[in-house]
């Protein structure tokens, strides 16, 4: 009984996880948006464009997440990792550390200004990290 | 007092002795045309027969006062004892006419290229208001290209030259520097800057609708979307009675509020959930069955009159369930007793349009 709850509960997470990401998305117009681990695991996507390989966006961002994580370690500082990125003239690519395990991944448009999308990203995050937290603490 | 005294004695003694003398010698040399036109008694013209001398005189420039300090003028007397006809009667002896000083200075200019060793010196030091006046003097000449009708051929040329150059980094546009500068002083000029808007969503104008088709044809989603986003952020306003930004979770906390209303869930029809909790004898397995629901449900409900349905409930003896329809949205929600109060439905199934013009498909 007790395990079916934990599993109802992490559905339940997953749902609102995804619930953020549609949040963050209609507020920001991104083309799609994925919450990753470090370990290259995409633990929810969203995109607006069907062909779209977001899954290699997914490897790469978390690849890149797990870098800075390893640099972070390495220059003994602290803090967030945040990323941004230009992608030629029309995109933009965010990569928010949310958890000490995972990020937020933002696929936009180059019209939306990179602060206003960090602004955005940061107004979900608590909601985020709510429904993170408990899948952190039950692997622990 | 004579000032004017003063002020000469001051000039004179500024400057230097052997330059005025070089000057002198070399306009002794050189003759003015003066036409007519170029003779000023004050602001009004100087009082002269043009007709008796051709329509101009010629002067020697030494004769003409004031070339260096850059108030140009002549006596009277001066110009009755070359042309003795020009005057009706005989002017006062100390009147003086002017002539303008471009009528002048442009007559003369070979002299003035270089004639003081101080000035030419003096030309090195180099101040902003030099350049400006430097620049506004080339624009002057060039003073054809400045006109309105000039500009406005070739401003969008320099607009997407602007624009075709992007900052590697933040994607903002960069430009030459005398691209940009040559741009603002048009922009300044010829008409105020348009707000920023206008160049991310284009408005067509009704007169020339079919130019701006290409450009408005890309943006017209964006542009549609958010005024249906708008729309129904103004819908939930209005039916929750606030002025606060409203999102999924906050609707769902409004709802919660509702009388009778025990749990409830704002979910998409792919299983994400926008707000709510698993409250009020709402499950994790009631969410995962509603979208399947839904979509038999709309399959049977296709041959009945009155279009889709967007409002179900479900009770037994413990409590009861409704799930509210609005589109890509659903609203599932928990309510005590064995009936629901007056309006509720109403509200929900309003509540959850108002949802989908937000959060449902925009195409």
């Amino acid at each position: 009984m007790a395990k079916c709850e934990k599993k109802e509960l992490q559905a339940w997470d997953s749902r609102s996880l995804l619930g953020c990401l549609y949040e963050f998305q209609r507020n920001t117009d991104a083309v799609c948006t994925l919450v990753v681990q470090d370990d290259a695991a995409i633990l929810a996507k969203v995109s607006t464009i069907s062909d779209f390989d977001i899954d290699t966006l997914g490897v790469f961002s978390s690849m890149m997440f797990a870098t800075a994580r390893i640099l972070v370690r390495e220059l003994g500082a602290h803090g967030e990792v945040l990323g941004r990125i230009t992608i030629g003239t029309d995109y933009q690519l965010l990569v928010m550390g949310i958890t000490a395990e995972a990020a937020l991944v933002a696929l936009c448009g180059a019209s939306l200004a990179i602060g206003l999308l960090e602004f955005q990203a940061r107004l979900l995050v608590p909601r985020m990290v709510d429904c993170l937290l408990r899948s952190t603490s039950e692997k622990r | 007092m004579d000032f004017q005294r003063l002020f000469k004695r001051k000039e004179e003694d500024g400057l230097p002795q052997f330059a005025r003398d070089n000057t002198r010698e070399i306009l002794n040399e050189r003759e003015v045309l003066v036409r007519e036109g170029e003779l000023f008694d004050g602001q009004s013209p100087a009082p002269v027969l043009w007709r008796k001398v051709g329509g101009a005189i010629n002067v020697k420039a030494d004769k003409v006062l004031g070339i260096l300090e850059g108030r140009t003028r002549i006596k009277a007397a001066v110009l009755q004892e070359l042309y003795p006809g020009l005057f009706e009667k005989p002017p006062n002896p100390g009147t003086e006419f002017t002539i303008p000083l471009q009528a002048v200075v442009t007559q003369l200019q070979d002299v003035f290229a270089g004639i003081f060793p101080e000035e030419a010196t003096l030309e090195d030091f180099d101040t902003p208001f030099g350049q400006l006046a430097r620049e506004d003097e080339a624009r002057f000449k060039n003073g054809r290209a400045d006109r309105p009708g000039k500009i406005l051929s070739y401003e969008p040329t320099a607009i997407s030259k602007t624009f075709d150059k992007d900052n590697g980094e933040v994607g903002l546009p960069i430009t030459p520097k005398e691209i940009r500068s040559d741009l603002e002083s048009q922009m300044v000029r010829e008409e105020p800057p348009k707000p920023v808007i206008e160049k991310l969503c284009p408005v067509p104008e009704s007169s020339d609708a079919e130019s701006a088709g290409a450009v408005v044809s890309a943006d017209a989603p964006n542009i549609q979307t958010g005024k249906r986003r708008r729309e129904g952020h103004a819908h939930l306003q209005e039916l929750y009675l606030t002025d606060e930004t409203i999102d999924g979770s906050k609707v769902a906390s409004l709802i919660l509020q509702l009388p009778q209303v025990a749990g409830v869930v704002i979910m998409l029809s792919d299983g994400a959930v926008l707000g709510g909790g698993l409250s009020g004898g709402l499950s994790e397995g009631l969410l995962s069955r509603a979208p399947d629901f839904v979509k038999h449900l709309l399959g049977l409900s296709q041959g009945i009159q009155g279009g889709p349905p967007s409002f179900a409930t479900f009770s037994n003896d413990a409590f009861q369930v409704s799930l509210t329809i609005g589109g890509d949205v659903f609203i599932l929600s928990s309510h005590e007793g064995r009936r629901l109060p007056p309006g509720l439905r109403e509200r929900l199934v309003a509540t959850a349009r108002a949802l989908n013009m937000i959060y449902g498909p925009q195409s």
